[in-house]
């Protein structure tokens, strides 16, 4: 498993923190470069898989991260490789159902295209796999080896704790996993996966026998003396178990479908609150002060449909559509998987609990800023949510956003805006720091206000600002 | 069948031992699955055969499983 920071001061390599559970094999970062470390036993196994017509194939489609012998040395190590770098980052507890789906069916894909030539991976880890733009990726590269004979597949419990109970529990029972995969690094267990099941939902697809059964199985092996275990290791598993295994997951997750709840956000591209004369002229605004500049990376906060992701993706490297409603990501995602966008990344982002430093060391799951900071941020119909609903002090969230960019496109919607009124329909009123006046103060301590537009008769503005 | 009847023998109860490493039980299942998917095979495979030797067709009887 292996995680990704992009960072242009280093001299020397730099053991990216989160690469350690594998023994033999590293990653360093230098210059913006990747690299991956072999032992001694992993460049036995780099050699089978680079003249391997898998490796080919699955590296052409793009399947495979690229990946290249490197000249360079790093002492003790006895080879070194090169990867192409992910733009950006992410992890399964920001992806929205079809992203975990889309990354579940990549490794499988891999499973049975590896199998063919006797190779699989040693892991089956959800974090082996990253996005560019709307395509899975497969980067640990170290994780294939040969497949030993008579060995079953060791990472099939891995599988299920990463990506089976996970999309099995959002399709059957609309429980998000994104919370439990946040909370726990190794994802959701057989036992606590089979408590959310009653007897009567055993024939719901995955439930009984990569769950329940499990599960039991788990419970009472480990009651059992060493023993036990030498009896298995004398059973002569054959890879057909394993291609057929794979096949009947394919089969399962490639018909699991999320019939999602009405979320509040997840309907907004039919029944939000501007006309369409309104949404052209806002449109206009995002991209003329998207055009005035060249953007490396550029983030686009409560990007609902994406719709401002796809205007400043026409003049940014890359883009992140963040969004806090896992169904507005999901819809986005599936737009833009049709699209062919290739850079756009959505994420689900609750910009009030942002993905924090994680695992081990606080240093194996990194916060979402230290992963790229943005130079632009489209902070479009949102700051009302930011302040009133979510309770974040507005000199606080402005600062928080100076923090990070050099330029911003932000709206602010009054109290007297419709949206407004209903979000402060139930509560009292004490947001005393939100008004137009205030929230121009705050701004203009970090910005110099370059343009700006007035929308639906007052009530919202535009506004587009650089340091 | 050895493993089969391993697979049942650990779906009865037992007193606590010595800790195991709980993947054993993965692997357990997992040829419990393939056994469980080869007689799915299996069936699948010989249903015809066994469908045709009642509809009359009495060759049938004499060839071997492919």
């Amino acid at each position: 498993m292996t995680s990704v920071a992009i960072r242009d001061y280093m001299q020397q390599p730099e053991n990216e923190p989160g690469s350690y559970r594998d023994r033999e094999s590293r990653v360093f970062i230098e210059n913006s470069h990747i690299y991956r470390a072999l032992s001694n036993v992993a460049q036995v196994e780099w050699e089978t898989l680079k003249n391997s017509k898998f490796f080919k194939s699955q590296s052409d489609n793009g399947n495979l991260v690229k990946t290249w012998q490197s000249n360079k040395v790093i002492n003790p190590w006895s080879a070194v490789l090169e990867h192409e770098i992910i733009p950006f980052i992410s992890y399964p507890y920001e992806w929205s159902f079809s992203m975990l789906k889309d990354a579940a069916l990549l490794h499988l894909d891999l499973m049975l295209a590896g199998l063919t030539e006797g190779i699989i991976p040693k892991d089956s880890s959800a974090y082996n796999i990253q996005f560019v733009g709307s395509k899975p990726v497969f980067i640990d590269i170290g994780s294939f080896v040969k497949l030993k004979s008579g060995q079953p597949w060791i990472a099939y419990r891995q599988f299920c704790q990463m990506f089976l109970f996970p999309l099995l529990l959002l399709s059957h029972k609309n429980y998000d996993f994104r919370a439990s995969m946040r909370g726990s690094i190794d994802g959701i267990n057989a036992q606590d996966f089979s408590k959310f099941f009653a007897w009567t939902e055993i024939f719901k697809s995955g439930v009984l026998f990569h769950g329940f059964l499990q599960a039991k199985f788990e419970a009472n092996a480990s009651k059992q003396e060493l023993k036990v275990k030498k009896e298995t290791n004398k059973i002569n598993f054959k890879p057909e178990f394993i291609i057929n295994n794979v096949k009947g997951l394919r089969n399962l997750i490639s018909n699991l479908k999320w019939k999602a709840d009405h979320t509040t956000w997840g309907d907004y591209a039919t029944d939000n609150s501007y006309n369409s004369t309104e949404a052209q002229l806002k449109a206009e605004f995002v991209k003329n002060s998207v055009q005035s500049g060249n953007w490396n990376l550029v983030w686009d906060l409560g990007s609902n449909t994406g719709i401002y992701s796809r205007i400043a993706a026409d003049k940014a490297k890359y883009v992140l559509a963040l969004d806090g409603d896992n169904l507005a990501v999901e819809r986005n995602y599936n737009r833009l998987k049709k699209e062919n966008y290739k850079n756009i990344l959505p994420m689900v982002m609750n910009l009030a609990d942002q993905s924090p430093n994680m695992g081990w060391r606080g240093l194996e799951r990194k916060a979402l800023a230290e992963r790229g900071k943005p130079d632009l941020i489209l902070c479009l119909a949102l700051i009302h949510h930011i302040v009133i609903s979510a309770n974040i002090p507005l000199d606080e969230f402005i600062d928080w956003l100076a923090g990070l960019c050099k330029s911003l496109v932000i709206e602010f919607v009054t109290k007297e805006d419709d949206m407004v009124k209903i979000l402060l329909a139930n509560k009292e009123d004490n947001y005393h720091d939100y008004s137009q006046e205030n929230f121009l103060n705050c701004l203009q301590k970090h910005f110099k206000i370059q343009s700006q537009q007035v929308l639906k008769g007052g009530t919202r503005t535009v506004y587009f600002c650089s340091k | 069948m050895n493993y089969l009847l391993l697979a049942i023998a650990f779906l009865l109860p037992n007193n606590a031992f010595a800790y195991i490493d709980p993947g054993s039980g993965s692997v357990l299942l997992q040829l419990l699955l393939a056994g469980i998917v080869g007689a799915g095979m299996f069936i699948k495979m010989y249903w015809n055969r066994f469908i045709a030797i009642f509809s009359g067709k009495k060759n049938d009887n004499q060839d071997s499983p492919k």
